[in-house]
């Protein structure tokens, strides 16, 4: 990515962003909660089962089960942080051509037809930016 | 639309039928009765190894049979999965025969902790599972060589297993002893309250593995889940 392309601020619009890491993390978060509680369960279940006797379960399965709580307590807040700050890339990645565009439109709707509207290479909305500009590049050769 | 609703109860009463019947099917079968009179009295036993193997081995000698068991600084037990959990309360009484011909020597671990004493010529579980199992709890009663009668103490394993001597000293050794306990009054001795699990297993076990020696004892005619008659 070119150097002048990177994103400085990540939060331009809120209240979308917002919408969007939401509806991300819910979509990743709370699959991989009911997959992993119900594997988590199951595992720990069917082998207290096959242990059966109450001193093996104690001895053998109890410090396994200990380790791998603390292993998730360390490991969750890691693993949720670092899908925050992907979600807040994604939506930006929406986010930010839509508040721009807004901006620009908002311009050129006050009769600035010399303004073009700039986006990042990879943003989702290039193609419609592009689109835009061409109306404006022949409006602007019909004005004069 | 209607067709599709009239599918949808049709489903649903079979479904319902098929789960009645799968219910229905597993009688409580109780009280259930272990005479070990044949070597496939054994059958419905799981082998549960802890450390090592105990040797059990339905036995017979004139007209009596018995299950024998022979520990080498091994611990390992069986274990009776009942088919249906029943409540305690429903059916409150257990009881068993067992001889106990060698106790595992304790006395050189006199100052080892708990958890490495834990050896037992020979322990009787009743086990309670849990959903979630480390809500599991067990009552174990035991033949101890030197903690009095009736005496309940925490296993060094867990707080949810508690021990009850309900054979003690070794002026029995040798000679078959029968037992007879209420699930219930014993768990509300163990635990302070009645049980709110059902039960689930029963277990036998002689162990050796931490003294590093002989178990020897002789478990026979056990009876689970029966109300005593008044």
């Amino acid at each position: 990515m070119h150097k002048s392309e990177r994103r400085k601020k990540y939060l331009v619009k809120k209240g979308l962003q917002f919408r969007y890491l939401g509806l991300i993390l819910a979509a990743v978060i709370l699959p991989a909660l009911l997959i992993s509680g119900c594997l988590y369960y199951l595992v720990f279940s069917l082998m207290a089962e096959q242990l059966a006797i109450p001193e093996s379960i104690a001895y053998n399965l109890m410090p396994v089960f200990h380790k791998i709580n603390a292993v998730l307590i360390f490991g969750m807040p890691l693993i949720i942080a670092m899908l925050l700050m992907l979600g807040l890339r994604i939506s930006h990645k929406i986010a930010g051509p839509i508040y721009r565009l807004e901006k620009e439109l908002d311009e050129i709707a006050k009769g600035n037809f010399a303004i073009r509207i700039k986006m990042r290479s990879r943003d989702e909305l290039i193609g419609i930016a592009q689109k835009i500009n061409r109306i404006l590049d022949m409006a602007q050769e019909k004005i004069k | 639309m209607k067709k599709l609703k009239k599918i949808f109860i049709f489903l649903s009463i079979t479904f319902t039928i098929f789960l009645a019947g799968i219910v229905f099917s597993f009688d409580i079968s109780l009280p259930k009765w272990f005479p070990f009179s044949a070597e496939q009295s054994l059958d419905e036993w799981e082998e549960k190894i802890l450390k090592g193997r105990v040797t059990y081995e339905v036995k017979s000698q004139e007209s009596e049979s018995y299950l024998h068991s022979l520990s080498h600084s091994a611990a390992s037990a069986i274990f009776y999965r009942v088919r249906q959990r029943y409540r305690a309360q429903d059916y409150p009484m257990i009881s068993w025969k067992w001889k106990v011909e060698q106790f595992p020597d304790k006395e050189k671990l006199r100052f080892r902790p708990g958890i490495e004493k834990d050896d037992y010529a020979a322990r009787v579980y009743v086990i309670f599972p849990s959903m979630i199992f480390f809500n599991s709890k067990a009552l174990e009663y035991v033949w101890d060589e030197t903690a009095p009668l009736d005496y309940v103490s925490i296993s060094p394993f867990s707080s949810n297993i508690r021990l009850i001597v309900v054979e003690s000293g070794k002026k029995n050794a040798g000679e078959w002893v029968f037992e007879e306990r209420n699930v219930v009054e014993d768990y509300k001795k163990a635990f302070g309250v009645a049980p709110a699990l059902r039960v689930g297993a029963v277990a036998l076990m002689s162990d050796a593995d931490n003294t590093e020696g002989v178990a020897e004892a002789y478990f026979d005619e056990i009876n689970i889940g029966y109300k005593k008659e008044r």
